[in-house]
């Protein structure tokens, strides 16, 4: 079984204002977000399992190799990074038609992503990515089987729990509660040094034909307004105040 | 400008989120249109109808039971080619993730 995890860099430092409009070309040195060890781990479960091989794949500057290491250290079996200048401020749209253009052309059974990056927060390129490929997509797993040709699992949604089953190939979008990712042993970061990482660019996958990679922009960045409007308690009334509070919000009857 | 807004439903009534996104648009002087889907549903779309919109589109059927979002995706780009909704705008959650990436896929659109 061929399996692609899917990875966005993040950057291990605190962005500057100009480096955090761009959205992917970021230059700082990368590391592999906490999110995304969980779908690493999934991979390397179900190819022990199953057997096959692991691919990673990720959209960003030539600095998220660091990150790329970490999770081939972690045991995966070979990295792509496909960066491309132009790719700089591309919006999801934009990396889910080339990240697309790269499954179909690497055509894995099974595409792991986690619904999250730790930067930007969206929730849509595994379902716009599946969209556009013409491929099923389970979104949100908690958990993940793999048998007879088809991927099942529970997805944690708002209301409930969901049982969702689709054919393979397909994507899988997994959460942080589905494992718990193994840390990187020595041997493996030895390893991970000599493991292959195919750097392509944009031309490689489109030829002079690029795609739309941006219709969005963003025109500013502010720090998240404070909502909230926090009260201390007493300790001596703390049990009677909380309570009155709660029922003030009607959270208690 | 006419925006339409899909109504989730949770616990079998409009989800709040939804009804909020629905206000806050006709709030803003928007032509905003709620959309709900589903069996039974008429009590639902005349809860939605109480709150602010220029009115509330009903589409009954059993197939919108299923969480797969082709359907629903299918049912607003035929809205949106019909009646010339320039935005479609979603409360955020899981299924609606999935709906807005199936719509902007059809439309070559962005999400924001």
């Amino acid at each position: 079984m061929k399996i692609a995890v899917c990875i966005k860099m993040m950057t291990g430092a605190a962005v500057d204002a100009a480096d955090a409009f761009q959205r992917v070309g970021r230059t700082l040195p990368s590391v592999l977000p906490a999110f995304d060890t969980h779908a690493v781990e999934e991979a390397l479960r179900i190819r022990e399992r199953l057997g096959g091989e692991v691919v990673l794949v990720s959209i960003g500057a030539r600095e998220g190799l660091g990150g790329l290491r970490q999770a081939l250290g972690m045991g995966a079996d070979r990295a792509i990074l496909l960066s491309d200048p132009a790719l700089a401020d591309a919006d999801t749209a934009g990396i889910s038609r080339v990240l697309a253009a790269l499954l179909q052309q690497e055509a894995p059974d099974l595409t792991l992503f986690s619904p999250w990056s730790g930067d930007i927060d969206g929730a849509l390129l595994v379902a716009m990515t599946a969209a556009r490929l013409g491929l099923p997509a389970l979104g949100q797993l908690r958990s993940l089987d793999i048998a007879d040709g088809r991927a099942s699992g529970v997805r944690q949604a708002e209301a409930g729990n969901h049982a969702l089953s689709c054919a393979l190939p397909c994507l899988v979008e997994v959460n942080d509660s589905i494992n718990k990712p193994r840390s990187v042993s020595l041997k493996g970061r030895a390893q991970a040094n000599a493991k292959p990482v195919k750097l392509i660019t944009l031309a490689d996958l489109f030829g002079d034909a690029a795609p739309v990679l941006s219709q969005t922009q963003i025109t500013d960045i502010a720090p998240a307004p404070v909502t909230r409007d926090p009260r201390l308690v007493s300790d001596k009334e703390a049990a009677t105040e909380l309570i009155a509070l709660l029922r003030d919000h009607r959270i208690l009857a | 400008m006419k925006a339409l807004i899909p109504i989730e439903l949770t616990d079998g009534g409009p989800s709040p989120d939804s009804l909020g996104v629905l206000e806050r648009l006709a709030g803003q002087g928007l032509e905003s249109w709620a959309l709900v889907c589903g069996s039974s549903i008429q009590e639902v779309a005349q809860a939605v109808a109480c709150h602010r919109c220029a009115g509330v589109l009903v589409a009954e059927s059993e197939s919108f039971a299923t969480l797969a979002p082709e359907r629903r995706a299918a049912l607003i780009g035929d809205l949106i080619a019909q009646r010339g909704f320039a935005a479609v705008a979603l409360a955020t959650s899981v299924l609606a993730t999935e709906l807005a990436a199936q719509v902007a896929v059809r439309f070559d659109a962005s999400v924001q």
